[in-house]
C-alpha cells in the first residue's frame, strides 16, 4: 500500500477522534477506473476508506464553499493553492479548516490513457511502481506514468503545497520553475484563433468545468443571467466563445492552474487554453503569483500607481 | 427554382462599407473632451458611436465582448487621466482589468486592434479627434468584423459563399 495511504488515515483518524474537526474531505476508490470520488468521513471508524494514488485528480477545495463545519481537508499543491485564494476573497473561515497537505507526484490524465486505450472502454487500471497498467477492450496495455499525467501536472510549480498546518511525509515531484513554460508557442494570429475557434466549437455548454472549479462560486454565474442576458444559451459558435473568454477574464490572477475544469470537460475542450497567458501577464504586470499568500490582496481588487501602460492606444 | 441573390457579391463589395465603432466615454473627461472638440468645431469621422459612463472602472469586459459579438466593428474604452480620476482611484483599476482584456484577446487570436484604450482629460478636445482618426483608420484597415460576431445559423453565409464559387 502506498505509505501516503496509511499516513492519511492516521491523520484523518486522529484529528476526528481527538474532535479537531467533525469532517474529514479525502478520496475513495469509485464505481469507475482512473477517477477516485470525493469522501466525506464524519466518524474515525470509517477513515479506512480513504484512499491516495495518482486518481485524486479532483480539486476538492470546492466543496468548502458555505460549510460552517470544521473541516480537514487533504490538500495537493494545486488545492491549497485554491485554498489561499479563497482565503484572501474572504471565503473561508480559516479557523475551522485543517488543510493537510500532501507531496503530489501528479495526476493521471483520462483522456491520454482514453487515447492510449484506442478508445475502448476501461475496465480496471492499476498502478504499478512508474507504469500504468490499462485493461480496455480485454486486451492489456501499459505506458509510463509520466507519459499519462495531466498536463496541469507536468507544469506545476507547486506539486508540495506551501500553505498547510500539517504536512505528510513523502516525495513530489519536482517542481517546474515559475515562468519556465512561457515561451509559448508563438504562431500567427490566424493560427491562434483557428485553434480557439476549435476549441470553443467543442464545447456543449454543460458548465462542468464552472462547477467543478472551486474559484468559480458566484451565486449568480453571468452563464446564467437572464437580464441582461450576456451569453446566449445555445451552443453557438460566438456564444462558446464568449463563455470561454467570460470564464477566462473572470478567473485571470485567480485561476491555480489545479486542471479541475480540463478534466472535468466531457467533450475535451482544453479550457486551460487561455490561462497560461493571463497567469503570465498577472506575473509579469502586476507580480502577483496565484495561491501563494493568504494576505495579500486579490490583483484585479487593487492597483498601483506604476502599472504599464503598454496596451493604451497613443495620439 | 426561386432566384437566390447571391450573397457573394455583398460578401466582397460591401456598398460604401463604414466602420462602426463603439466607444465608452467616461463622464467627468474623455465625455467633456468630446464635447470640447465638438464646440471647437474639430473634425473627426463620424464612425464613433458614444455611450457615456460614470467611469472607465464602469465598462467591464462584458461590455467589450458583448459589443464585439453584437457586431461592432471597434470599441474604444476612454477615461481620465491616472490621478485624475473622478472617484479617485477608478481608472486604475479599470486599467489593470483593460491589460488583461487586450492580452486575453491577444491570446485568442482575436485582431486586437479592434479594442482601443486611452485617456482623455476634459481639455484635449484636439486630442479626441486626434484619437478618434487613428482608431477609426485602424478599425478600416481591418474591414469588416468577422471573428466572434454572432450569427445566428453561423454556418450558412460562409456556405452560401462556397456554393457561390463552385457554380
Amino acid at each position: 500500500m502506498n505509505p501516503l495511504v496509511s499516513q492519511i488515515r492516521d491523520t484523518a483518524r486522529r484529528l476526528l477522534a481527538e474532535g479537531r474537526v467533525e469532517l474529514v474531505l479525502g478520496y475513495e476508490t469509485g464505481p469507475v477506473p482512473l477517477r477516485n470520488a470525493p469522501c466525506f468521513v464524519r466518524n474515525a471508524n470509517e477513515v479506512d476508506s480513504l484512499t491516495w494514488d495518482h486518481f485524486c485528480s479532483l480539486n476538492l477545495a470546492v466543496f468548502l464553499h458555505g460549510n460552517p463545519r470544521r473541516i480537514a481537508i487533504l490538500a495537493k499543491g494545486c488545492d491549497s493553492r485554491a485554498i489561499v485564494n479563497m482565503l484572501k476573497e474572504r471565503r473561508l473561515v480559516r479557523e475551522n479548516l485543517a488543510i493537510v497537505g500532501i507531496p503530489c507526484r501528479g495526476m493521471i490524465d483520462r483522456a491520454k490513457v482514453e487515447r492510449l486505450a484506442g478508445g475502448s472502454e476501461i475496465e480496471a487500471a492499476r498502478i504499478v511502481g512508474e507504469k500504468i497498467i490499462v485493461v480496455a477492450g480485454g486486451r492489456m496495455v501499459e505506458a509510463p506514468v509520466e507519459e499519462m499525467l495531466r498536463n496541469a501536472c507536468r507544469e506545476c510549480a507547486a506539486p508540495t503545497p506551501t500553505y498547510y498546518d500539517l504536512l505528510l511525509d513523502g516525495t513530489a515531484r519536482s517542481p517546474v520553475a515559475v515562468g519556465a513554460i512561457d515561451e509559448l508557442p508563438q504562431s500567427d494570429r490566424t493560427k491562434r484563433w483557428r485553434r480557439f475557434e476549435a476549441e470553443a466549437a467543442k464545447c456543449i455548454r454543460c458548465y462542468a468545468c464552472r462547477n467543478v472549479c472551486p474559484l468559480c462560486y458566484c451565486r449568480e454565474c453571468c452563464a446564467d443571467q437572464s437580464n441582461p442576458r450576456w451569453i446566449g444559451t445555445s451552443p453557438n459558435p460566438s456564444d462558446n466563445e464568449m463563455f470561454l473568454l467570460m470564464r477566462a477574464l473572470h478567473l485571470a490572477g485567480r485561476c491555480v492552474d489545479c486542471g479541475a475544469c480540463v478534466d472535468a470537460c466531457p467533450v475535451g475542450v482544453d479550457v486551460r487554453c487561455l490561462f497560461k497567458r493571463l497567469e503570465r501577464e498577472v506575473r509579469e504586470r502586476f507580480g502577483h503569483i496565484s495561491g501563494a499568500d493568504p494576505n495579500e490582496k486579490p490583483p484585479l481588487a487593487t492597483f498601483s500607481t506604476t502599472d504599464p501602460e503598454d496596451f493604451l492606444t497613443t495620439v | 427554382m426561386t432566384e437566390v441573390q447571391n450573397p457573394k457579391s455583398q460578401i466582397e463589395n460591401p456598398v460604401e462599407w463604414q466602420p462602426k465603432i463603439l466607444a465608452f466615454l467616461c463622464n467627468w473627461c474623455s465625455y467633456a473632451g468630446a464635447d470640447l472638440a465638438g464646440v471647437s468645431r474639430l473634425q473627426y469621422p463620424p464612425n464613433v458611436r458614444v455611450i457615456r459612463v460614470p467611469c472607465s472602472a464602469r465598462v467591464g469586459p462584458l461590455f467589450i465582448l458583448s459589443a464585439l459579438q453584437r457586431g461592432a466593428d471597434g470599441v474604444l474604452v476612454s477615461g481620465c487621466h491616472p490621478g485624475d480620476c473622478h472617484y479617485l482611484s477608478g481608472n486604475l483599476v479599470a486599467r489593470r482589468r483593460f491589460a488583461l482584456l487586450k492580452a486575453l484577446l491577444d491570446e485568442a487570436g482575436f485582431e486586437t486592434d479592434r479594442v482601443h484604450f486611452s485617456w482623455i482629460s476634459a481639455a484635449e478636445g484636439g486630442r479626441f479627434a486626434e484619437l478618434i482618426r487613428e482608431v477609426t483608420e485602424k478599425v478600416r484597415s481591418l474591414g469588416p468584423a468577422r471573428q466572434f460576431v454572432k450569427r445566428l445559423n453561423a454556418t450558412t453565409i460562409d456556405e452560401l459563399a462556397r456554393e457561390g464559387t463552385s457554380e
